[in-house]
């Protein structure tokens, strides 16, 4: 698949003018992390991430995962204990099971709909951790393997009763592997835009939805019923997905004149994501039918394509999909049509 | 901003600790957690700034991998409102007491 398509393009130094946007903002950390992002294989990364012993084995079985779950007992040390691997029957614990079975379902999305095998293409091994700290509201995505904390309860349920949450961090390791976009500014509001986006189409997936039929949000469950919020994110309406006196306002774009500048969260990550998100679903919602049947196959071409800069803006990423739309689906034919009037629709392209 | 040492805590001088970021980052868990250095006495404000030597200890590590993590901010301010010094750190990194202050303020350093 893109098998070395990360050793032909990590550069061992850093294009200055990335270096020169990030130090606008002043910030030295996301300055240094976007030198670790740029100087580093992703797939060394991937790999080096946990120590090779300690690690399990992959899957050998093409198109079958190899789950491993864990338990930090409230702990924040990773992985934890090894409480359910593959095959291996139900244990009881909630969160155990929904992150198996999510696991799973995102597992088989990938391979069904793109025949890709896991996070590296070759049935990397599936390592999720869950009870993760005390009340913590986060789930990430490690480098090596996905953490899931069970929320405080009072704002937050616990972050496997999402299957697009788990989607999207396991599609975060999927991004790591194949485009290496630097996690601020432009590129990394497109990192949390596909990891939305392919976490969206798991969900729509697993559960068989069309494009008029998915709800289109991200978290949706999430939210205690005390929350006045429907979700974390929407990706039809940006910025509407919750307003509640103790989380706020949902800030989220959905056109690029609204874009936010800020230095926290990496420089608006998991704000300006809203403006992809919503192109996303535009080109999925015109197109109808099932989203990840023409609009995820152009949006995975992308993703998956070799000249997708780690520092890529919206607008190249939006020009690399219009290319791919026609490449795959005709010049000037529908698909193509529909893609580039979702991103002008946005304010990404003119 | 400086990007030397962390200065010595002035009598006046405000500490501003906040998170952001991480798969939830929502407006309303940014909040930040405002310490007057008038209102502390001197043996407090020396157990402020040890915890202040090793955030600056922490910093300098390597950036953590991944994506959706939390980030924890500390900035000292003038008595002007002017920011001298300020570091963020991956909450992996972030030294106890830290995460300790934001949550509770200066009683996380009592016991
Ligand atoms: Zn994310």
């Amino acid at each position: 698949m893109t098998a070395f398509s990360e050793a032909s393009r990590s550069p061992g130094f850093m294009p200055p003018h990335v270096l020169e946007r990030i130090v606008s903002h002043g910030n030295t950390r996301l300055q240094q992390c976007a030198r670790t992002t740029l100087q580093a294989d992703a797939q060394f990364r991937l790999r080096s991430a946990v120590p090779a012993a300690a690690r399990p084995a992959d899957s050998h079985r093409p198109g079958e995962p190899a789950r491993y779950i864990y338990d930090a007992n409230q702990q924040q040390l990773l992985p934890g204990d090894l409480v359910r691997r593959e095959d291996e029957p139900e244990t009881g614990d909630t969160a155990v099971d929904e992150a198996y079975q999510w696991l799973g379902a995102t597992h088989r999305f990938y391979w069904q709909v793109f025949r890709r095998d896991s996070i590296d293409g070759e049935g990397m091994a599936l390592l999720g951790t869950v009870h993760y700290g005390e009340a913590y509201d986060n789930a990430f995505w490690n480098g090596a393997q996905m953490v899931f904390g069970d929320g405080d309860g009072e704002l937050f349920e616990r972050f496997t009763a999402a299957l697009d949450v788990v989607a999207h961090e396991l599609t975060h390791g999927v991004i790591e592997r194949d485009a290496g976009l630097i996690y601020a500014d432009q590129s990394g509001a497109l990192n949390e835009s596909l990891a939305d986006v392919f976490g969206t189409l798991v969900k729509q997936h697993h559960f068989e939805q069309r494009v008029d039929e998915a709800d289109w949000l991200i978290g949706e469950g999430l939210l205690t019923a005390r929350v006045n919020g429907r979700a974390l994110r929407s990706m039809a309406e940006p910025g509407t997905a919750y307003d509640d006196p103790v989380l706020g306002r949902d800030p989220q774009p959905g056109h690029m004149d609204d874009f936010a500048r800020t230095s926290s969260d990496n420089g608006g990550v998991h704000i300006n994501s809203g403006i992809p998100n919503r192109a996303f679903y535009l080109a999925a919602t015109r197109l109808e039918g099932y989203a990840w049947e023409q609009a995820g196959v152009v949006w995975y071409d992308a993703l998956t394509d070799d000249s997708l800069q780690r520092d890529t803006d919206f607008a190249a990423f939006a020009r690399l999909t219009i290319a791919h739309a026609g490449e795959r689906y005709g010049r000037g034919g529908e698909v193509e049509r529909a893609v580039a009037s979702a991103w002008r629709d946005v304010g990404v392209t003119a | 901003m400086s990007s030397s040492g962390c200065p010595p805590l002035a009598p006046d001088a405000v500490l501003a600790v906040s998170r952001d970021g991480g798969f939830a980052a929502m407006p309303g868990l940014n909040r930040e957690r405002r310490i007057d250095c008038r209102t502390l006495s001197p043996a407090q404000r020396q157990r402020l700034q040890a915890v202040l030597a090793e955030v600056e200890r922490q910093s300098g590590q390597e950036c953590a991998p991944g994506a959706d993590r939390r980030v924890f901010r500390v900035v000292l301010l003038s008595a002007a409102g002017q920011p001298d010094w300020e570091r963020e750190l991956d909450e992996s990194l972030t030294p106890k007491q830290v995460i300790g202050l934001w949550k509770l303020g200066m009683a996380a350093l009592e016991s």
